[in-house]
């Protein structure tokens, strides 16, 4: 995995960058860097400034502050014609008089490419996409999955340097979604391209890219790794927009332990100081039940308020002492669901304790 | 790279825009063109006379003048007026041949007209030429305020013709005439300045509120009434004798009644317009109008013009319309104009006449 | 870049010049007189207090408002079912009823007035309808406006209704809403901004004709005949720009009704709307086909009227039916000479206007350069529809005919005709142009950049063959309207450009109402080729263009 921090100088690095429509700040002093052939994600929830990241990366809004450099050269101020990246919009924008090798083949035409040349190179892209028994559909007959992969197609025809794909996979349906999304990392990783791509589905970020930037009102809240992310969240924000979380309000730190409402909990490493509204947290996966809370500390005796299917496992809301907790239990550990006011001892792991701050 | 390519591009769909504009100029040039073209002498020429009579004029003057071609812009009276003062700033026309001596006097008061005297002003009437000392317009021909009878449908509803303006305001005629307003038509102007010259001031206003009492309605347009009256969609229309010959002639059921008490009449005549690009031409058009060779050519299609001596009665004209012009003060009609149009308004022109 | 200068500021600013020329600046040029006096001296409000204490202007300025609201409600209630039946019915003959719907615009407007004096006119064969109200008057106003009006509220009612979103149907449908609910609940509020504009556009259309009023208005005064008496009665221009003023006023109003509407309405429409299909329900659409055809009959009627009047000898009193009319016609060289400029003046506006037009309609709808620009863009283009075409044509005398003028070469040219018929018929095709092309996702633009294409080459390889079928529209409409408009022309033609429109007036004024029918119905014909030629081409467009089919 590319290193952005390592000693090659990073592909694409932004750095400060601001903008504003009237009074309202949408983007501010944002900065990160993406590596030569590294997938990014920018991740956050609708309105959080990731789209308009994009665009400014895009060079289809001007930034107020910052620069954006890429391949070493500053584009700040460079027209988007004059920028070096492909780009797949949400609602794909495919030219709806045009078939799909008319739409792959639109920006190839726009450099003057050689006839011969083109055909060649159409071909190459729908093959890569598997579109090759389509090339002469229009965009009204085709599928969203194939729309997505014409616009895909139609986004790697100049050979950018930079992918752009603005929340590619959201018009899709379930299914659909999850196989193109493996196929896009796949592409991805074969072609070597460095791609930045804008989502709000946290399961899609973590599936496929190398990084994510999570965004949060204009904001970066944190980069990381997809692993790193969800195991060290950097904030409650960052925590419960990864994943279900269960989150307390720290009270008070006494020795290594937490005191929160109704329960005392033991910490396998408690920070020196607290943070600012401190909230004590814990993953639902991570909650021991049943046989596995031998041995453990933070037992808890609680009863079943319900029990939900999720297929692979069951989510348990459980209630007792005062608490309220979230528990996913492999299905084939339990081996039945649970029912309703059933008593049940769990246990919070200290290692698995997060002091979270809980700000913004 | 790119940025190369997309200048390349980008000049190229200028250039495209370029092969746009070459086109939108090739097809303006001619229309240029058409507005441009001289090679022969021409005179703009605007006219209110009747459509035919303005031809067969035209015809006149190019036959002995056929180096000058005539360009007409034929029209109503008041239009013609109002796009000569429209266009001060640049005259377009040259002379207006044929229009209300009252319409020009509008005209000539804005300075818009240039005296001239044509060369046989000493032969023409003396009734049908200007008088001051720097004569400005001279006549064509005169016409005078009539009133166009339906006979069919008088016969089916057993109404009697009128014979008398008077007989107009009797009861049997109540909602059966319809008559311009002076207000938008010089045609009405003359009819109520005849009422006034021939019942004096005070009666003629009193006999208008009478005839009001059975005026269906007012219009815009002087010939009109007459129209209306042909078609059988007013009785009897206050108008002038020429529409009426006119709808005879194509098979309406109409007669052309003068009555008896005088009617209002009016001039229609010829006049330079200052500023005029082809001035010498429309001197010699204004020379060959007060000829008796052109005023033999209106008598073809009205009785009066120019020459008294010229007697002629076009067919289905009304006998005898020069006994009964009135003897009207033109300067005193046309300072007066603008207070009559006032006392009209006043009097009638917010007032809904009455519906049968 | 050059593209990007050219595009930022220059074309816009070039466009913007061309339309202010022809519109802003004329009207200005006459309007401007409403504030001086004869001799060009600044008197303020003078002229406005000396009309308001004319007597007859409450009396004028009422029957304007009132006669306009009463047509524009009968008007719209006629249209919005008909153009209903049009766009969402699965009735038989709907392409028929269309085109019935718009033969008022293909006819001089001397054409149905005739027809409309010929039914209900003292002689009228259905004088009785009236019972016993004389059409010479408001009901002839009404009557007559009406008519006139409806082929404007069809067209745009139609185009309103017909890009509706059938997931809203289903919606309805699946919350067990009956015919009439869903009709109340989702057809009524999502045509909202169609019946806004319709409104606004058929009561400022009545407000300002005076063509209507002068031949079946009788004595009833309205602010439009109130110019016509000022300017062309009295030469006083000052008050008639004052009147002018007064005229642009419900024009104003509707366009800030119209922008209100236009911004509530803006989000009803996603790029995921499904598009409605016509379902078939035996009773609604029996309903609707009979009211249809009753409201196609009775403009066929009074059309038909007309044309069997230019048949006669005289009417009412000679009723032998032949061709001598026509034959009359053929007479004379110039009504040739006037065919083939209306033809020219036609052509010429469609070309020029349609050109003009699109890339307005284009600088609006995908934002191409300054925003500046097309703002203003779109308050000159929607100026128009507001202006009459007497006071158009006014303007234009006072502002080309001024020898300071650059363009004072224009004048007595066919080209200023052009131009003029340009600007007085703009309002509706631009709209068509910007209708056409926001529906169009506002990322096509922003991919084509992506892709090294500028707003010029998107401009030609995405969104010219998109607009093509509507372009043609738009070309129809200038041609059709250009051959059958007199009132802005009256005081620009000169013997070399006489169109036939006006020989039909001349026609009248000489007392031959036969020949001017007969021509009246020589202009129809050709507008009806044009119209069918328009058709012909557009349904050709949309074969070769498989890509709309889905």
């Amino acid at each position: 995995m590319p290193d952005s921090t390592g000693g090659t100088p990073p592909y694409l690095s932004v750095q400060g960058l601001g903008k504003h429509y009237g009074a309202a700040q949408v983007v501010r002093d944002v900065g990160f860097e993406v590596a030569g052939g590294e997938f990014v994600c920018i991740l956050g929830p609708s309105g959080c400034g990731k789209t308009t990241l994009l665009r400014l990366i895009a060079g289809f809004e001007q930034a107020d502050a910052g620069t954006i450099r890429q391949a070493g050269a500053d584009i700040t101020a460079l027209p988007p014609e004059r920028r070096d990246f492909g780009i797949v919009f949400q609602s794909y924008a495919l030219f709806p008089n045009r078939d799909v090798a008319g739409n792959v083949v639109f920006g190839l035409e726009s450099v003057g490419m050689a006839r011969a040349a083109r055909a060649a190179r159409v071909a190459a892209l729908l093959a890569l996409v598997g579109l090759s028994d389509h090339a002469q559909k229009y965009p009204s007959q085709l599928s969203g999955g194939q729309q997505q992969r014409v616009a895909l197609a139609r986004a790697l025809a100049l050979q950018p340097g930079l992918l752009l794909l603005d929340e590619p996979l959201s018009a899709l349906d379930a299914n659909v979604r999850a196989h193109l999304r493996d196929e896009l990392r796949g592409l991805q990783r074969r072609l070597g391209v460095t791609t930045l791509m804008v989502t709000h589905d946290q399961a899609e970020a973590l599936s496929v890219a190398d990084r994510i930037v999570v965004m949060n009102a204009g904001r970066i809240e944190q980069v990381g790794s997809p692993s790193e992310l969800y195991t060290r969240p950097g904030s409650l924000f960052v925590g419960r927009f990864l994943g279900e979380l269960n989150a307390w309000p720290l009270a008070a730190l006494e020795g290594s332990a937490a005191r929160i409402a109704g329960a005392r909990l033991v910490l396998a490493d408690a920070p020196a100081t607290l943070p600012g509204a401190p909230w004590l947290c814990i993953r639902p996966a991570s909650v021991a039940v049943g046989s596995e809370v031998e041995g453990r500390e933070n037992r808890l005796d609680m009863l079943v308020a319900s029990a939900t299917f999720l297929g692979d496992a069951v989510r348990l809301a459980l209630e007792g002492e005062g608490l309220r907790v979230l528990a996913d239990v492999p299905f084939a550990r339990l081996g039945r669901i649970p029912a309703a006011g059933e008593a049940m001892t769990v246990a919070l792991p200290a290692a698995q304790l997060m002091v979270l701050p809980g700000h913004g | 790279m790119w940025a190369n390519q997309t200048l390349g591009k980008s000049t190229m769909s200028i250039r495209m825009l370029g092969r746009l504009a070459a086109l939108a100029v090739a097809f303006a040039v001619p229309m240029l063109a058409a507005g441009a073209q001289a090679q022969q002498r021409t005179l703009t020429v605007y006219s209110s006379l009747d459509e035919d009579q303005a031809k067969a004029l035209i015809r006149g003057f190019e036959a002995k003048h056929p180096q000058v071609k005539v360009n007409a812009i034929l029209g109503s009276t008041a239009p013609i007026i109002a796009r000569v003062i429209a266009e001060a700033a640049s005259p377009q026309g040259d002379v207006i041949m044929g229009n209300a001596v009252s319409a020009l006097m509008a005209a000539d008061a804005r300075g818009l007209l240039l005296p001239y005297k044509p060369a046989q002003f000493d032969k023409v009437s003396p009734m049908m030429r200007d008088n001051r000392a720097e004569p400005v317009w001279v006549g064509i021909d005169a016409w005078a305020a009539s009133v166009c009878f339906n006979t069919a449908e008088a016969a089916k509803k057993n109404i009697p013709a009128p014979v008398t303006w008077e007989d107009l305001t009797k009861p049997i005629y109540r909602g059966q005439i319809t008559m311009p307003s002076p207000l938008s038509s010089g045609t009405a102007l003359l009819a109520v300045n005849g009422w006034l010259t021939a019942f004096g001031e005070q009666a003629g206003w009193a006999y208008m509120d009478r005839l009001h009492e059975n005026v269906a309605r007012y219009g815009h347009s002087g010939s009109a009434p007459c129209r209306q009256a042909a078609t059988g969609e007013s009785l009897i229309g206050i108008s002038y004798a020429a529409p009426g010959v006119k709808l005879i002639n194509e098979g309406a059921p109409i007669s052309i009644i003068l009555p008896s008490e005088g009617l209002g009449w009016e001039i229609e005549a010829l006049a330079i317009i200052k500023g005029a690009r082809n001035l010498a031409d429309a001197k010699v058009m204004a020379d060959w109008i007060s000829s008796r060779e052109a005023a033999e050519i209106s008598a073809k299609f009205l009785p009066i013009t120019a020459y008294d001596d010229i007697q002629s009665l076009p067919k289905n004209y009304p006998a005898n319309e020069r006994e009964k012009l009135l003897k009207m003060d033109f300067g005193k009609l046309a300072a007066s104009r603008e207070a009559v149009m006032a006392e009209w308004q006043r009097r009638y022109g917010t007032k809904v006449p009455p519906r049968n | 870049m050059v593209e990007r200068r050219v595009l930022g500021h220059a074309l816009p600013g070039l466009l913007l010049l061309v339309l202010a020329a022809g519109t802003v600046l004329p009207l200005a040029a006459l309007l401007g007189r409403a504030f001086l006096d004869r001799n060009g001296g600044f008197t303020g409000l003078g002229n406005f207090v000396r009309y308001a204490t004319e007597p007859g202007l409450a009396v004028a300025a009422w029957n304007s408002v009132w006669l306009s609201a009463q047509t524009t409600v009968i008007t719209i209630v006629l249209a919005y079912p008909y153009a209903y039946a049009l766009a969402r019915s699965a009735m038989p003959g709907r392409a028929a009823f269309r085109l019935a719907a718009m033969l008022p615009l293909l006819a001089p407007s001397l054409l149905p007035a005739f027809g409309m004096i010929y039914l209900f006119g003292q002689q009228g064969a259905l004088r009785g309808w009236l019972m016993g109200a004389e059409l010479y008057g408001p009901v002839g106003i009404v009557l007559a406006s009406v008519f006139h009006a409806l082929p404007h509220a069809v067209l745009l009612l139609a185009a309103g209704l017909a890009a509706g979103d059938g997931r809203l149907y289903e919606a309805a449908q699946a919350l067990r809403a009956g015919p009439w609910r869903r009709f109340m609940t989702v057809t009524l509020p999502s045509s909202r901004y169609a019946l806004v504009s319709a409104t606004s556009v058929v009561f400022v259309l009545v407000f300002t004709d005076f063509g209507v009023p002068t031949v079946v208005g009788g004595s009833t005064n309205v602010l439009a005949t109130d110019i016509y008496k000022l300017v062309i009665g009295r030469f006083d221009f000052e008050l008639g720009a004052v009147v002018g003023v007064l005229l642009l006023v419900p024009a104003v109003a509707a366009y800030g009704i119209d922008a209100l509407a236009r911004r509530t309405q803006r989000a009803s429409l996603s790029g995921r709307s499904v598009p409605i299909t016509a379902v078939r329900m035996p009773v609604r659409d029996t309903v609707l086909f009979l009211f249809c055809a009753a409201v196609a009959a009775a403009i066929l009627g009074v059309i038909g009227m007309a044309v069997w009047g230019s048949l006669v000898r005289f009417w009412p009193y000679n009723l032998t039916l032949g061709l001598h009319n026509y034959a009359r016609l053929l007479e004379d060289g110039d009504e040739f000479r006037a065919v083939a400029n209306s033809v020219v003046l036609a052509a010429g506006t469609a070309a020029a206007g349609t050109a003009v037009a699109a890339l307005t309609g284009w600088l609006v709808a995908r934002r191409v350069g300054a925003g500046w620009a097309q703002g203003a863009i779109q308050a000159v283009a929607m100026l128009p529809v507001a202006v009459p075409g007497l006071v158009l044509g006014l303007g234009y005398i006072f502002f080309f005919n001024n020898p300071a003028n650059p363009m004072h070469g224009l004048q007595g040219t066919m080209a200023l005709l052009v131009v003029c018929s340009v600007a007085h018929f703009y309002t509706v095709p631009h709209l068509m142009a910007v209708g056409g092309l926001v529906r169009l996702d506002r990322e096509i633009d922003l991919a084509a950049q992506a892709l090294r294409a500028g707003p010029v080459s998107v401009g030609r390889r995405v969104y010219l063959p998109y607009l093509a079928p509507v372009l043609v529209e738009m070309f129809g409409y200038f041609f059709v309207n250009a051959m059958t408009t007199v009132s802005a022309l009256i005081f620009l033609f000169n013997a070399q450009t006489r169109v036939a429109a006006i020989a039909v007036v001349n026609l009248v004024e000489g007392s031959r109402f036969g020949q001017a029918a007969a021509f009246a119905v020589v202009l129809m014909v050709l507008s009806l080729v044009a119209t069918g030629v328009q058709l012909a081409v557009r349904a050709a467009i949309l074969r070769r263009q498989r890509w709309r089919v889905r």
